[in-house]
């Protein structure tokens, strides 16, 4: 299923799911949540984080 | 120790608030290689054996590349179990990884100290999120996506946002950050129990999916500083953002290694609900998390109006 939420944009929906705000970023969530990192060997996570965190912060 | 700190700049008078959220996740390394190229397992965080065996893990070996493999345990099929053998606890100790591959294939990939982590993709599901590993990366998100919703504003408190490592094995990275850091205020992001599943009381749920943030009043590492708790009940009362109080009677977060820092550091969490915890489908509420991000942005924009101390009421 597929619906609008603003122009221009339009989100696929799983069958089953509510549709999300539009600011919600699920592919963001989703790729934190699958890269590996067990304590001591955070490398892959590390570099996903210190990617998105960089043009947040001064 | 491996964290990842950022820092956006307040007012040089303004409070050093310490935001903390972990990017480590319970797995294992890999202890043993046999000739056959099973892989026994050292599991590092708090696994319960019932949750872990039949699964697909990725083991990641020194150079970066995955592997997949299941794993399973040392038992025999349904089929050929007798009453008593079905009624057995499992122990780690009889788990492993088969990766499908000879065994001299098996040595040249893997070696010791290798990381093995479950391997299991991030699905919404009806209102909720499920993924793996939800442990702390949802809070990881709230944590990127507050401070994406307050680029473009001026805030007075500096903000030390901390994506710490080894939670999991006892706060360690956190710990040390604060150290350094020397935060006026300590903030820990986490997931909590949401134990409103069939079977359990009402007084044991410690929180309830879909019934907003949870303001931690209490865990096992720390007692949340009551004048912190009483300014985000303040701020979500405020801002008409739903939320719920929290009491864990056990587990413990980042938190309780920032509080103990140096002469001691006013320290809390904000927590979000979770359910299934520590398992391959834990499960959070969207709007639960949209809260969390919600309350940590507007106490971020006010955080320097309060004090913290131990004088006069709470």
């Amino acid at each position: 299923m597929t619906a609008k939420i603003s122009n221009n944009v339009f989100q696929i929906i799983p069958k089953g799911a509510t549709p999300l705000s539009h600011d919600f970023n699920f592919d963001l969530l989703k790729t934190l949540c699958e890269t590996p990192g067990v304590p001591a060997r955070e490398e892959q996570i590390r570099t996903v984080v210190a990617k998105e965190l960089r043009p947040l912060v001064d | 120790m491996g964290n990842v700190i950022g820092l956006k700049k307040g007012k040089p008078d303004g409070p050093r608030v310490m935001i903390a959220a972990h990017i480590d996740e319970i797995g294992f390394y890999v202890k043993h290689i046999d000739d056959k190229g099973f892989l026994r397992l050292l599991p590092v965080g708090g696994w319960d054996p019932r949750m872990m065996v039949a699964q697909r893990v990725k083991v990641t070996t020194r150079t970066g590349e995955w592997l997949r493999g299941t794993l399973m345990s040392s038992t025999k099929p349904t089929h050929l179990l007798t009453a008593d053998e079905a009624g057995k606890g499992l122990k780690i100790e009889e788990c492993f990884v088969d990766l499908g591959m000879s065994g001299e294939r098996v040595k040249e990939l893997v070696e010791l100290g290798d990381m093995v982590t479950m391997d299991r993709t991030s699905e919404r599901v009806g209102d909720m999120v499920v993924s793996k590993t939800l442990d702390d990366r949802v809070c990881v998100f709230v944590m990127i996506e507050a401070l994406r919703r307050l680029r473009n504003t001026a805030v007075d408190a500096n903000i030390y946002a901390v994506a710490t490592t080894q939670e999991e094995v006892g706060l360690r990275g956190a710990t040390t950050a604060a150290y350094s850091l020397k935060p006026d205020i300590g903030i820990a992001l986490d997931i909590t129990l949401a134990l409103d599943i069939p079977g359990m009381p009402e007084a044991e749920q410690v929180t309830r999916l879909g019934a907003g943030t949870a303001i931690k009043i209490h865990d096992s590492s720390l007692i949340c500083h009551p004048k912190l708790v009483r300014h985000f009940r303040d701020v979500a009362e405020a801002k008409g953002i739903k939320y719920q109080l929290e009491m864990l009677p056990r587990g413990g977060t980042d938190a309780g290694g920032i509080q103990r820092s140096r002469g001691g550091v006013p320290s809390f969490t904000l927590s979000i609900p979770t359910r299934y915890v520590h398992t391959v489908n834990e499960m959070a509420h969207i709007e639960d998390i949209q809260a969390t991000i919600d309350l940590l942005v507007a106490y971020l924009e006010v955080a320097h109006e309060r004090k913290y101390d131990y004088s006069g009421d709470i």
